[in-house]
């Protein structure tokens, strides 16, 4: 029978749709239009102005902010210096990760659920805090860990943080969480029967994990390093703290300095040139990662049945092995300990009996006195939670209406809403700067939110559109038979089944929107303070006891919001 | 009560790929309190026809009518949404909502549809619904921590509870291990028969047609090949395809040569390489033309009873023992037939048999 249609042309029935509207995906994609594709066009309008002229003045377009780049002998340096830092970064992230991973969801190590929680609540720590820990510990002068070398060898200690390999060492280990969660979803989601069936059919252990198990992950592994390659190529706040200081710069602290140079006018074109390159770099290599994504789906260990993966028995190996773990957590948590000590003291000094005497909570009754800490407190919670909850009602709208559309609108929603996932935080901080720098909206907490909004939103989408996904299409379209009108369903059975997933969603967003020093900064005047901003100028009094106080109040205040609603989230998706 | 008309649909080609015209002109019928069953192999179009009754998919053209309201029309742009057509459905996942209790399962017509009621009322026909299905002692479970075969009472107590129209089920019993799925197959029709509800019904299995439906619309390729009782479906199947898919046949391809009438019967005589073959039953096939002749491997007897029939002579080339019955294998010329024989009657391989098949078993159909 040949394909053809033979009915005659009839009107098509316009109304007569059962997924969203047409209008509905039309204005979701405007808003998110305005919200991504606006701050970029500023951005590229203002790279090719002339040298020494402000944005949107005059028509005039020139390349000549690309052509000093180029010819520039400063490029070469921070590229190297951007992939070094990169590449080193990401080794010990990853094989820390891995490690941890490997023995949390594929052994039957003690403490496995304690070393699993402490990686997930990792998130609620702002890198600054680390930056400002790992100074304190490591810095040539008073650093902790070089007093105690100088006293048992007599000789000046050995460490300093001012240098490329701390910088990769810190870097690495402030991504060894985010590594963690998707090499750990990696091992468990591998069906053990491949495995078991490698070992009835005559394999080895060596044979099975060489032939089998390593190649399986090997699709999954490489997407997480690229993830985190990109990760690492945007990180601005560690670079900013440890870098500048070690005249180590890279892509993203030299766009932050030609914007806000300490003497001078700020080089808008030059710094919005930069941006263009590095938001190049960033979209190649996000290209990069879905054609390695896209490898993977062939691999598809994930069956969608139940099971329990395998263990391996550690026996003696046990306690050993937790101890190595151990020792890389508490490697992660010794930066937080240091300003939790400087926090109690009215001036920095090393930890001595001694000193003890002199702990007092006099730096927080100092700090928290000033009126504008407090209003920087005031305006934190304001941002963390008007950005969190507009983001995840923004992103739920965004992805149910792309899951469930159909055409072009819904698979360009989709690719809209993801798309930030490539613009560095520093390059996109840069664009809404020039967007609004001559509005009213400067200088306000609302620009904040709507920075924060703009970057945080592709990865709530993600959440929340693989969360729908998975939701079979029945369990909706039961209720519309039911007799239920669209809202009700989403209130009645879409929202409740998606619920731990939007919870996840929604501290995240709350967490990073906290911890975030990038959007703060560059858009900082005197009336839209932050804590995070507050903390860096404290530092740069520098009045370190200070900015320790306000770090330990940050990370508690997280960690009390955090925690509960994780072990939350947990039982509740073992109940399903 | 149900009419569809000339329901169309075409998906759009995917990249690589041609359109697929998964409804080519589909129309139907359906009496008040029918059993109707939608039977056909998987991506015949079945669910998407079910799917379009309720609402959760858009046909291109034609229309449907519930009762004496139409609610999809192509040409004047009529369309109500799934949740306006005040329908039951029983989904082939069951789709019973993991996050709340059997009872609140149950409810959600009631409370949430479009004819709500009061909650004493609510209460009295969730517990009658549940009744029905046996489950009133699991009203305050959670509905993940029933079996497969309490979430499918569940759905089914969900879809009857508000009394709607029209019944659709979606391979309702396809979840559902062999022995459940007998028990069941029973008790479904019997409680929506006792209920007088209209009833549609997609399967991929003919048995389960076969012993639940008043009426089987036969689909295959987007088209429906044949509507009838399941008696009339396995006895006069109208092609091929409906001979093979209910139940199985022997084709054996001819040409008809003559057609006589006797004594207000029409005989076709059918020329076949195992010979000529005579049917009484009634055909559309004229002189001359390419026909097939279907033969049920139950219609043939191995011992002449004598009157009219058709003889053939052949080896035993195989046979196999199910239990119920044997099933053997008939070397006739270059032909193998199927038969199916007693159990009892023991027969040497390789021995000469002898079948014989009244006239009026042999169904002649178009040649394809």
């Amino acid at each position: 029978m040949a394909i053809q249609t033979t009915s005659p042309a009839r009107p098509r029935p316009r109304a007569a749709s059962s997924g969203p509207s047409r209008l509905a995906l039309s204005v979701a994609l405007l808003v998110i239009a305005c919200l991504v594709l606006g701050p970029l066009l500023i951005l590229l309008r203002t790279a090719l102005t002339p040298p020494d002229t402000f944005p949107l003045d005059g028509w005039e377009f020139t390349f000549d902010n690309f052509r000093t780049i180029l010819a520039s002998s400063e490029l070469p340096t921070l590229l190297l210096n951007t992939a070094v830092y990169a590449f080193g970064s990401i080794i010990i992230g990853l094989v820390m990760a891995a490690w941890l991973a490997w023995l949390v969801e594929r052994t039957d190590m003690p403490g496995r659920t304690f070393i699993r929680i402490a990686l997930f609540t990792w998130m609620a720590v702002p890198p600054v805090i680390l930056g400002f820990g790992w100074i304190l510990l490591i810095n040539p002068g008073n650093g902790i860990l070089n007093a105690l070398w100088s006293f048992f060898t007599g000789e000046a200690g050995p460490l300093t943080i001012y240098s490329m390999w701390a910088l990769i060492f810190i870097t690495g280990v402030s991504v060894t969480p985010t590594a963690f969660v998707m090499i750990g979803g990696l091992f468990r989601n591998m069906d053990p029967q491949l495995e078991t069936a490698g070992f009835v059919h005559g394999g080895g252990r060596w044979a099975v994990a060489r032939r089998i198990v390593i190649p399986l992950l090997m699709p999954g592994l490489l997407s997480v390093a690229i993830y985190v390659f990109i990760a690492v190529v945007q990180a601005f706040e560690l670079p900013l703290i440890v870098g500048l200081t070690a005249r180590i710069p890279v892509l993203s602290t030299r766009i932050y300095l030609l914007s806000t140079p300490d003497v001078g006018v700020p080089n808008y074109g030059l710094s919005a040139a930069f941006g263009i390159l590095l938001l190049m770099i960033a979209c190649l290599l996000m290209l990069l990662y879905f054609r390695v994504i896209g490898a993977g789906e062939k691999y598809k260990v994930v069956t969608g049945k139940a099971f329990h993966p395998r263990r391996v028995h550690l026996g003696p190996w046990a306690v050993p092995a937790f101890a190595l773990s151990a020792v890389l957590v508490f490697l992660m948590v010794m930066p937080l300990l240091v300003l939790f000590w400087t926090s109690f003291l009215r001036f920095y000094e090393l930890p001595t009996f001694d000193a003890l005497t002199r702990m007092s909570l006099d730096t927080y009754r100092e700090v928290l006195g000033r009126t504008a800490v407090r209003s920087a407190i005031l305006n934190t919670v304001i941002l963390v939670f008007v950005s969190s909850i507009a983001t995840m009602a923004l992103a739920s709208v965004v992805s149910w209406l792309a899951t469930r559309g159909q055409g072009w609108l819904a698979r360009a929603l989709d690719v809209m809403s993801f798309s930030p996932m490539a613009i560095p935080p520093i390059v996109m901080a840069m664009a809404i700067l020039l967007l609004y720098l001559r509005t009213p909206l400067y200088g306000s907490v609302m620009i904040l939110i709507i920075g924060h909004i703009t970057i945080y939103l592709a990865f709530a989408t993600r959440t929340m559109s693989s969360a729908l996904v998975q939701l079979h299409k029945e369990l909706s379209d039961a209720a519309m038979v039911c007799g239920a009108g669209w809202w009700t369903t989403l209130r009645r059975i879409v929202l409740p089944l998606v619920w731990p997933q939007l919870l996840n969603g929604w501290i995240w967003v709350l967490a990073h929107s906290a911890r975030d020093l990038t959007i703060p900064l560059l858009l900082m005047t005197n009336k839209n303070m932050v804590m995070s901003t507050v903390m860096w100028t404290l530092w740069d009094v520098p009045d370190l006891p200070g900015a320790a106080a306000l770090s330990t109040l940050l990370v508690l205040a997280l960690l009390l919001i955090v925690v509960p609603i994780q072990l939350w989230i947990a039982r509740a998706s073992e109940r399903r | 009560m149900l009419a569809i008309e000339h329901i169309e649909k075409t998906y759009a080609a995917r990249k690589g790929s041609h359109p697929v015209r998964a409804l080519r002109g589909v129309s139907f019928e359906v009496a008040r309190g029918d059993f109707f069953a939608l039977l056909g192999p998987s991506g015949c179009g079945k669910t998407t026809i079910l799917q379009s009754i309720a609402g959760l998919e858009t046909p291109d053209s034609g229309t449907i009518r519930i009762g004496d309201r139409p609610v999809f029309d192509a040409a004047n742009s009529v369309f109500l949404t799934a949740s306006q057509r005040m329908l039951g459905m029983v989904f082939q996942s069951y789709a019973i909502w993991p996050h709340m209790t059997v009872f609140d399962n149950v409810a959600f017509p009631l409370v949430h549809g479009r004819d709500r009621k009061p909650r004493e009322e609510v209460r009295k026909r969730v517990m009658a619904a549940l009744a029905r299905v046996k489950l009133e002692s699991f009203a305050d479970r959670l509905a993940p921590h029933l079996s497969g075969g309490q979430q499918q009472r569940v759905a089914i107590a969900r879809a009857i509870v508000h009394e709607p129209r029209l019944l659709l089920l979606d391979e309702p019993l396809s979840n559902l291990d062999a022995r459940l799925r007998d028990t069941m197959r029973e008790e479904l029709r019997q409680i929506v028969k006792s209920l007088g509800i209209t009833t549609i019904f997609v399967t991929h299995d003919q048995v389960e047609a076969m012993g639940m439906a008043d009426r089987i619309a036969v689909i295959n390729q987007g088209e429906i090949m044949q509507i009838g009782s399941p008696s009339d479906v396995y006895f006069s199947p109208r092609n091929a395809f409906v001979a093979n898919f209910v139940g199985r046949s022997n084709t054996i391809t001819g040409k008809v040569t003559s057609i006589e009438r006797s004594g207000g019967q029409t005989l076709r005589r059918v020329a076949t390489p195992i010979g000529e073959i005579c049917s009484t039953a009634d055909s559309e096939v004229k002189a001359g033309e390419k026909a097939l002749c279907i033969i049920r491997p139950q219609a043939f007897s191995a011992f002449a009873a004598g009157g009219e029939e058709n003889i053939f002579e052949g080896a035993l080339t195989g046979q196999t023992f199910l239990g119920d019955f044997i099933d053997a294998t008939i070397a006739v010329g270059d032909t193998q037939l199927c038969a199916v024989f007693n159990s009892y009657d023991k027969t040497p391989p390789g021995s000469t048999i002898r079948l014989t098949v009244p006239f009026d078993r042999c169904v002649i159909v178009p040649a394809d």
